[in-house]
């Protein structure tokens, strides 16, 4: 028997016990169990999400999408979540926080009800979900000070209201705000304000350009928390702006063009600023911009849903691996001349970062490879801009990891080695490198899914 | 069809150097066992190649005939990106035969080398002279353009890691990422033209022997021509040749970059480029000319200037580079067979001199090194009586008649590139001869390692041997080309008519 | 079998034996000479059989080699062997076992090997049959002779010009020869087509053996011990003979005369050169470069058989000169300075021997060497005509630079003291008699011209033999009673720089020696333009090595020159 929600219940268990153990055992700690429970409890459901991978149609449950499409999610998410979790028991035994461990869980839950959803307010909770939980994650932390925490606050707030008012209008309608009602609905000024302002609203989640100064601040966090608020805040919102295209919903239909334009905008931006950063956590947040915008010219092209998934877990996996070589406190972190020190954590930190640059042999070659030949079918004038944009993606991260290989011993002391981070960074690496060389399964179970159910 | 006669054949070149990669990886611990296996492995695909080499079917048979460019032997077909698009497709050619060869021998080469750069990283090195052997095989195997620039990038990627791993702690120049920027930039112009000629097409199958039947756009040739250019060593695009064999670079990774490198673009451009370029080819080969002819001279005169005999030589690799594209813009069977065949030639001399050059203690010398130097230099430069030769014949030969064809005219300004190419061959030999009294003068205080001294006489020997018996070498490509340049638009001597003596449209033939 | 079906295959076993010669892997001295004379030996005697067997051309089957696409078969690796050839490939040999036997003993096994691998790479160049066969063994021989002179520190770069220029008219003529090209060269007939060949053949044989404008690139030469220098200019002397003997073969070569005598300026310039130099192995060294250009323009003005015995005469005497003047040098005190030449002959009786074969060999006395084929010349043109004074005179061009080198460093009362002792001028017996013996079988060889009836006229040998009297005594004459020359010479700042030139007398105009010098100077202006031409690539290197330093200039003039390029191509 598989129940298409069996990991999503696997996981709602696993949120509930482990809320259920922490709020018993308060104020007692008990090292790093938590971290460890956390990272073994969800790959149970991850386990569940890869044996039902690709293996049944869309099923039609109210407001929710258990489609092949959500499958792929499921799987990235629950894996983003595993990886987060084992660099948790990385971390000092003083500093575990059954209630971390308990709110990256919901976030993983949250970015799953956002990415599912087929009625907007549920995408709202989604959303709402995740970044409450990550946020209140970063408080508990107690390391954000109060202007980045402010400016984040401040976006996401921003983009719940704009979330709101536009499901607002587009209620004004027919009161139905589910994705079928939608389709029916017939066009008019209150629906397109509410596309636009909906479409606003994600853009803001995602960190699309011009929407991604929120991202600034963070980038001063430890990177593991970085990453997660990239991999697990930003990344999902993406899939939602991919359901709400494909699904031809009022106000969205002309929207595809302009998608393309953000994100070339968003993807050239990244790469300008990319070129002259030498710090590896802004690195890292121009990464997810410029993989962003990549995805969402993939989405705007409309050639199938492979290319801006790819990109997404390129982007997700090389954040995850990165953040294990950036999880100390510095003011900057270069991480130049690591390969004198730290030569097999060198040797992951550069394949993360070739493969955010698209280079053979990894996966990131293949979302490119899908992402160009959608634009060369969609015209040749995008196409050849994005080119040139994939070329200057490419020059800024090898020259990233050739000033981790080939640069002298930087002063930096590097980051304290734990077999977990090691581990994670590793596995990471070697998902790009096994699934780069021979990207056929991957990319076939990403084109068979479609984005509508 | 023999027992060897599979398909299989082709998936074990690539797959014996790629499993051998995994497994030096994983014995880095134990030199002794590591160097070993390594060697036994190497050989193994030396051995492989030369059963490819034994089941080719030369002349051609009419079985082995398919599509109406080179033809293919051993195809084999396998979903790499995906498996509902067309599957890509590995063969062999005539064209990529000796490369194939070539690439076995020098990895052999490079595995030994390796000795002389010490023990440091000597795991890593060696782990990285397979995986450009199994990216280089892929590349050259591959007749779908997405796969062939994939295998070219990773290429790229690792031979830049293995040159970066020298003995040196700290090269004044950074010979990798002089090597790595033009290389990666060769794989990208690839990549872009392999994915805008299939969009062009029924946008499926990225395969040369589909794309060539449909229309290509100017953009993408554009871009297979750089391709070919970033290969050659041309001036002013030359700075890989010149920097990334020299200061700090690991002497397998000298190796590999001065015997591989070349062949591999030349190569995969004949078999990959020139079939989708025909349309732009008068414009392409144009520019080919000039700029061979343009760089070679200047080559030969910067290099007679040179006082440091590796910069010397490494200039007289540029202006070399210069005759193969002469000789690849001649639109000749003769010119075209005779520049890939030049340039094959050249390899394992070139690989062998740049590393003997950049061993070269600047206190030892010898008279008996002075006759490995004079001899390396003979076939370097193609003289008669050496492999090259076999190259620069018909490349003289054709691209003196197929310039004369293509202006129409007897007088030749135009045809400047041969004589540029002819000029440039004889005084590179007395530019790189010039410095032999230098070292014979010097004591011999020390004795060239025995893995440099294998490479000299192995490069030497092949030479020797091709030299006097090119026919077989010649055999493999001439049957390609000739299909290839088939279907270019050549201009025709009735075409390039004098205008007097054009027939003149009589009126009363019009309907 | 029978011996004129083995004769293409003769000499194919010359080539194999002398390399199996250069090759010896014994490390031992004593076994190593025995078994390379032996082989060497057994050369001499192929070589001899190739000749009895050749009575008319013959040419191996041979292998395909090269191959040109689409430009029909494959060019053919065989040889061709006629009596010329033969000839000449005996002369090799015999040089060759000559020089074994004199070489000194500190010879290393590696000069030793080079010198008989140049012997093998000449032989090729003589009997083969394709024009690219004899550049591969051209360029062979070229890398042996470089290698060989770097035994002493001497610049190369003359001789590295001058063997470019010889390989690149072969390859050229090779071109031209197989049809390439015809249109460059405007509306070129097939009779055109064999002039280009036959004068790129010709610079390619001046170029190769240091005749005269190239004659500085064998100054290298001029330190190497006397057996070295013997077989190095007697090689290629020989190659170039086999080279041009070719030539003659080609089309309507026969009787062209014109072109035969243009060759007489570079031996009429080489032997001023050589009559006004003070040094004793300079002045051998232009003498000889007077002494090829006079072999080719005897060479395209009579029949080949006879013009085959020029070459094999010059070539087999040089051993003996070049061992004279290295024990004259070597008892003089290593100055060879021209006011110490002088009455010799009592204190180095073997050199004088030595020289004096060697230098009425070159001469033509009768019945040595030359005279015969003087004759031959002579016998072109009619008797008691201009035609006939004048070629009558010709030969003074290389008899009078001979006799001078051969006769006044032994002629006379003594003007200086020999200074080293006698083990250091004493010349071993072995090396005494091969050497005399080579000299012997040169200067009669062409009396067996007699043999086949080859014989010039009565007026014609007469007036040989009395114009070389008379040059003989002249020259005996004005040795015994010439000035001293000046000291004082200087060379110009100019000829300082692009090499060492010919010193200018500074007392100018003082009589015959000093008018000499300043001829000899005025023709040595010529071997300037080769290191202005370096000059010239150098300042070229150094320009763009400039501009490429300098990125922005470097990418301006990239960009303008590719613009223009684009635009005159759509032009």
């Amino acid at each position: 028997m598989s129940h298409p929600l069996l990991p999503e219940v696997l996981l709602l268990l696993l949120i509930f016990v482990l809320a259920a153990l922490d709020a018993w055992m308060w104020p007692r700690r008990q090292g790093r169990g938590f971290a460890h429970a956390g990272f073994i409890g969800l790959l149970l459901p991850l386990t569940a999400a890869l044996a039902m991978w690709g293996t049944r149609a869309a099923s039609g449950l109210p407001w929710l999408a258990i489609d092949p499409y959500y499958e792929t999610w499921r799987v990235l998410l629950l894996t983003i979540g595993v990886l987060m979790a084992a660099l948790d028991a990385g971390r000092r035994p003083e500093a575990d926080d059954g209630a971390e461990t308990t709110l990256l869980l919901i976030a993983v839950g949250g970015g799953l009800v956002c990415i599912a959803s087929r009625h907007l307010l549920l995408t709202y909770a989604g959303l709402e979900i995740t970044a409450l939980a990550l946020l209140a994650r970063s408080v508990r932390q107690g390391h954000m000070p109060l202007p980045p925490l402010s400016r984040w606050l401040t976006a996401h707030a921003l983009g719940a209201a704009l979330l709101l008012i536009g499901i607002a209008l587009f209620a004004l309608g027919s009161g139905d705000v589910s994705y079928d009602a939608l389709r029916r609905q017939e066009p008019g000024p209150t629906t397109t304000a509410g596309g636009i302002l909906l479409a606003i609203a994600v853009c803001l989640r995602a960190g699309v350009a011009p929407f991604h100064g929120w991202l600034a601040p963070l980038t001063r966090r430890p990177g593991q928390e970085l990453t997660l608020i990239l991999g697990l805040g930003v990344v999902p919102a993406v899939a939602v702006m991919a359901r709400l295209i494909a699904d031809p919903l009022i106000g969205f239909t002309t929207l595809p063009k302009l998608l393309i334009i953000v994100g070339l905008l968003g993807a050239t931006l990244g790469n300008l600023l990319g070129l002259v950063q030498r710090d590896l956590r802004r690195l890292l947040a121009f990464a997810l911009i410029i993989h962003t915008g990549y995805a969402l010219m993939a989405i705007g092209a409309t050639g199938g849903p492979d290319a801006h998934l790819l990109h997404l877990t390129v982007a997700a996996l090389a954040l995850v691996g990165l953040a294990a070589a950036t999880e100390f406190r510095a003011e900057q972190i270069t991480a130049a001349g690591l390969a004198a020190r730290r030569p097999v954590l060198a040797a992951a930190v550069c394949v993360c970062l070739l493969s955010l640059a698209g280079v053979p042999p990894l996966l990131g070659f293949a979302a490119r490879t899908r992402l160009l030949s959608n634009l060369a079918e969609f015209d040749e004038g995008v196409f050849v801009i994005a080119a040139v944009n994939v070329a200057l993606t490419a020059w800024v991260f090898v020259a990233a990891s050739g000033r981790v290989l080939f640069a002298p011993r930087a002063p930096q002391p590097p980051p304290p080695a734990r077999p977990e981070r090691t581990a994670v960074l590793v596995l990471a690496a070697g998902v790009l490198v096994l699934s780069g060389l021979w990207p056929a399964a991957l990319v076939d179970l990403m084109a068979a899914c479609d984005i509508v159910p | 069809m023999s027992g060897l006669d599979t398909p299989a054949l082709v998936i074990a070149v690539i797959g014996l150097p790629a499993v051998a990669a995994l497994l030096t990886l994983l014995t880095s611990a134990w030199p002794t066992v590591r160097r070993w296996m390594g060697v036994l492995l190497a050989l193994g695909q030396v051995v492989l190649v030369l059963g490819v080499v034994s089941v080719f079917d030369t002349p051609p048979s009419e079985r082995a005939a398919a599509g109406p460019l080179t033809i293919a032997q051993l195809e084999t077909a396998l979903p790499w990106m995906s498996t509902v698009e067309p599957p890509t497709r590995l063969a062999v050619d005539g064209l990529n035969l000796y490369a194939l060869l070539l690439l076995s021998v020098i990895s052999l080469l490079a595995l030994l080398t390796d000795l002389v750069d010490g023990p440091s990283r000597a795991g890593l090195r060696q782990t990285g002279i397979f995986g450009v052997s199994a990216a280089a095989a892929g590349f050259l195997l591959s007749r779908d353009l997405v796969l062939a620039a994939a295998c070219h990038g990773t290429t790229a990627l690792v031979l830049a890691l293995v040159i970066h791993m020298g003995a040196d702690a700290r090269p004044r120049r950074p010979a990798a990422l002089s090597f790595l920027v033009p290389g990666l930039l060769a794989s990208g112009c690839l990549w872009m033209a392999a994915i805008w000629c299939r969009s062009a097409s029924d946008g499926l199958s990225a395969s040369v022997d589909a794309l060539v039947i449909n229309v290509i756009p100017s953009g993408a040739v554009v871009l297979l021509t750089l391709f070919l250019i970033l290969h050659l060593p041309l001036v002013p695009l030359h700075r890989w040749q010149t920097h990334s064999c020299g200061e700090g670079a690991a002497y397998s990774g000298i190796l590999l970059t001065g015997g591989l490198w070349t062949i591999l673009g030349v190569s995969g451009w004949l078999r990959l480029g020139l079939p989708l370029s025909v349309d732009l080819f008068d414009d392409v080969a144009a520019l080919l000319r000039i700029w061979g002819g343009l760089s070679a001279l200047i080559a030969v005169a910067v290099a007679a200037i040179q006082r440091d005999l590796g910069d010397r030589l490494r200039w007289a690799c540029v202006g070399l580079a210069g005759l193969v594209a002469v000789g690849l813009g001649s639109v000749d069977l003769a010119a075209t067979s005779g520049a890939l065949l030049l340039c094959a030639a050249l390899g394992l001399p070139r690989a062998s001199t740049l590393c003997l050059v950049c061993w070269l203690p600047a206190e030892t010398g010898g008279r008996g090194l002075a006759l490995w130097w004079g001899v390396s230099v003979l076939a370097l430069t193609a003289v008669a009586g050496f492999g090259g030769f076999a190259g620069l014949l018909p490349l003289l030969t054709g691209g003196s008649h197929a310039i004369g064809s293509v202006v129409g005219s007897p007088v030749g300004p135009t045809a400047w590139p041969v004589w540029a190419c002819l000029l440039a061959s004889v005084a590179l030999v007395g530019v790189l001869l010039a410095p032999v009294s230098g070292i014979a003068h010097r004591e011999q205080t020390t004795t060239m390692p025995w893995p440099l001294r294998l490479g000299l006489i192995v490069a030497v020997g092949v030479a020797l041997a091709t030299g006097w018996q090119p026919a077989p070498v010649a055999d493999w490509v001439v049957s390609d080309v000739k299909r290839i340049l088939a279907d270019a638009p050549l201009p025709t001597e009735a075409t390039h008519q004098p205008m007097d003596e054009q027939p003149v449209d009589d009126p009363e033939d019009a309907p | 079998m029978t011996l004129t079906q083995m004769g293409p295959l003769l000499p194919i076993g010359v080539c194999a034996t002398t390399l199996l010669a250069a090759l010896v892997p014994v490390s031992a001295d004593g076994p190593r000479r025995v078994i390379q004379s032996i082989l060497l030996g057994a050369a001499l005697v192929g070589s001899a059989a190739g000749y009895v067997a050749t009575s008319g051309t013959l040419s191996s089957s041979g292998f395909g080699w090269l191959t040109i696409p689409g430009r029909g078969s494959a060019i053919l690796a065989n040889v061709y062997i006629g009596p010329e050839s033969a000839l000449l490939i005996g002369a090799i040999a015999l040089l060759t076992l000559v020089t074994r036997v004199a070489l000194p003993p500190a010879t290393t096994r590696l000069d030793a090997g080079m010198l008989f691998g140049a012997s093998t790479a000449a032989h090729v160049v003589v009997v083969g049959n394709h024009l690219l066969l004899r550049l591969a063994a051209l360029e062979w021989l070229l890398l042996s002779v470089l290698l060989l002179v770097l035994q002493r520190r001497a610049s190369i770069l003359g001789l590295l010009v001058a063997h470019r220029i010889a390989a690149g008219a072969l390859l050229l003529a090779a071109l031209i020869a197989g049809g390439w090209q015809v249109r460059l060269f405007g509306e070129v007939t097939g009779t055109d087509s064999v002039t280009w060949v036959a004068g790129l053949v010709l610079l390619a044989a001046l170029a190769l053996s240091g005749g005269f404008p190239f004659h500085r690139s064998l100054l290298p030469i001029v330190s190497l011990p006397a057996a070295v220098r013997a077989h190095i200019s007697g090689l290629l002397l020989l190659a170039a003979g086999g080279l041009v003997l070719r030539v003659v073969e080609m089309g309507d070569w026969t009787g062209s005369s014109t072109v035969g005598f243009g060759f007489i300026l570079p031996a009429l310039a080489a032997a001023i050169l050589s009559l006004a130099s003070t040094d004793l192995r300079r002045a051998q060294l232009w003498a000889w470069s007077s002494q090829l250009a006079f072999a080719v323009a005897l060479t395209l003005s009579t029949p080949a058989v006879i013009a085959a015995g020029v070459w094999v005469c010059l070539a087999l005497v040089r051993p003996a000169a070049a061992w004279a003047v290295d024990v004259v040098d070597a008892a003089l005190g290593d100055t060879a300075d021209a006011n110490r030449w002088g009455g010799l002959a009592a204190s180095l009786p073997v050199a004088c021997w030595m020289s004096v074969l060697a230098a009425v060999g070159v001469a033509g006395l009768p019945p040595w060497g030359l005279f015969i084929l003087h004759g031959h010349l002579l016998a072109t043109q009619p008797p008691a005509t201009p035609e006939f004074a004048m070629l009558a005179l010709l030969p003074a061009l290389v008899v009078v630079p001979a006799l001078r080198l051969g006769l006044w460093p032994f002629l006379g009362s003594p003007r200086h003291s020999v200074l080293a002792p006698q083990e250091q001028t004493a010349v071993p017996s072995p090396v005494v008699a091969t050497v005399i013996f080579s000299a012997v079988i040169g200067g009669l060889w062409p009396l067996t011209l007699l043999l086949t009836q080859h014989l010039p006229s009565t007026p014609a040998l007469g007036t040989v033999a009395a114009l070389g009297l008379v040059l003989l005594l002249v020259t005996g004459w004005v040795g015994r009673r010439r000035p001293d020359v000046d000291p004082e010479l200087s060379a110009s700042p100019l000829r300082q720089f692009v090499g060492d030139g010919l010193a200018l007398s500074n007392r100018r105009f003082r009589g015959v020696t000093g008018g000499l010098r300043q001829l000899a100077w005025l023709v040595d202006i010529v071997s300037l333009v080769p290191g202005v031409l370096v000059l010239v690539c150098r300042g070229v290197g150094w320009g763009v090595t400039w501009v490429e330093s300098r990125p922005l200039w470097w990418a301006v003039l990239t960009t303008v020159a590719m613009v223009a390029a684009i635009l005159g191509g759509r032009l």
